[in-house]
């Protein structure tokens, strides 16, 4: 990759510190599923997102799980690859939109 | 085979915390103490913390405390608040959740258990007690 991400998104850098860096989600969310949907219940009362179910599509669940444990956004982007047919660059920039606002609304958290 | 990527989206779905009662309940007044007869029929015994009374004038249950539908409580599990009751004769009433008696020992607020509450007009207390009914999800704000 030469260390180079071309996103929309606010995480694109040429830096490869960032790139490096690995998200997971934080605690405090339950993920269930109910009537065959994914739903995440969030638990944590000091949480951004409280009193509210998430619902996420079949790509944000999969990013989800695939959050549970940290992870790159390279590492990230090449998992959806594997698993899903689309441009590589939408998915990459959709996967770093993903992280950026989960970041946002503190779902998501850097870990060493 | 591979499937379709689609822009990954969380749908969050906001509620009010108190339409959050998994289980709604409400509770009417048995307690049967009177000007004439101060002695309480409460099953589990005086678990108010404070006296009823006074006693100076015509008093009794015999009113709309009796009617669960008159009693608004907020529970949050089993953290338990009593709000008001709306009485015929004296309006608006405050007062305050005094105790719960779990009978079952399940560790929920459900049908069976027991509330003790007080209700205050400002000069006289009622001291109340009845037994846990649930009822349906269209009750969400009554208890």
């Amino acid at each position: 990759m030469g260390g180079v991400i071309v996103l929309h998104g606010e995480i694109s850098s040429c830096q490869p510190s960032a790139a490096a860096k690995k998200y997971c989600i934080r605690s405090g969310f339950v993920v269930r599923q109910i009537g065959g949907e994914c739903t995440i219940i969030p638990l944590d009362e000091t949480s951004k997102i409280k009193n509210a179910v998430m619902v996420p599509n079949d790509t944000a669940a999969y990013l989800w799980n695939l959050f549970g444990q940290p992870c790159t956004l390279e590492e990230a982007v090449q998992r959806v690859l594997e698993e899903f047919d689309g441009p590589e660059q939408q998915i990459r920039a959709d996967v770093a939109g993903f992280i950026r606002e989960s970041l946002q609304m503190q779902v998501l958290e850097e870990v060493i | 085979m591979k499937k379709q990527w689609t822009l990954p989206r969380i749908l969050v779905q906001e509620f009010e915390a108190n339409e959050y009662v998994a289980a709604c309940w409400k509770v009417g007044c048995k307690n049967d103490t009177t000007f004439y007869k101060r002695k309480t029929n409460a099953l589990y015994g005086s678990k108010w913390l404070g006296e009823e009374g006074p006693y100076d004038q015509p008093f009794s249950h015999d009113g709309d405390c009796r009617n669960a539908e008159n009693n608004y409580f907020q529970a949050n599990g089993t953290d338990i608040k009593f709000e008001y009751e709306t009485s015929g004769q004296q309006g608006k009433l405050t007062g305050g959740f005094d105790a719960w008696v779990d009978v079952d020992g399940d560790g929920i607020v459900d049908t069976g258990d027991v509330v003790y509450w007080y209700t205050s007009n400002g000069t006289r207390r009622w001291n109340h007690w009845g037994y846990v009914q649930t009822v349906d999800q269209a009750h969400t704000n009554r208890s």
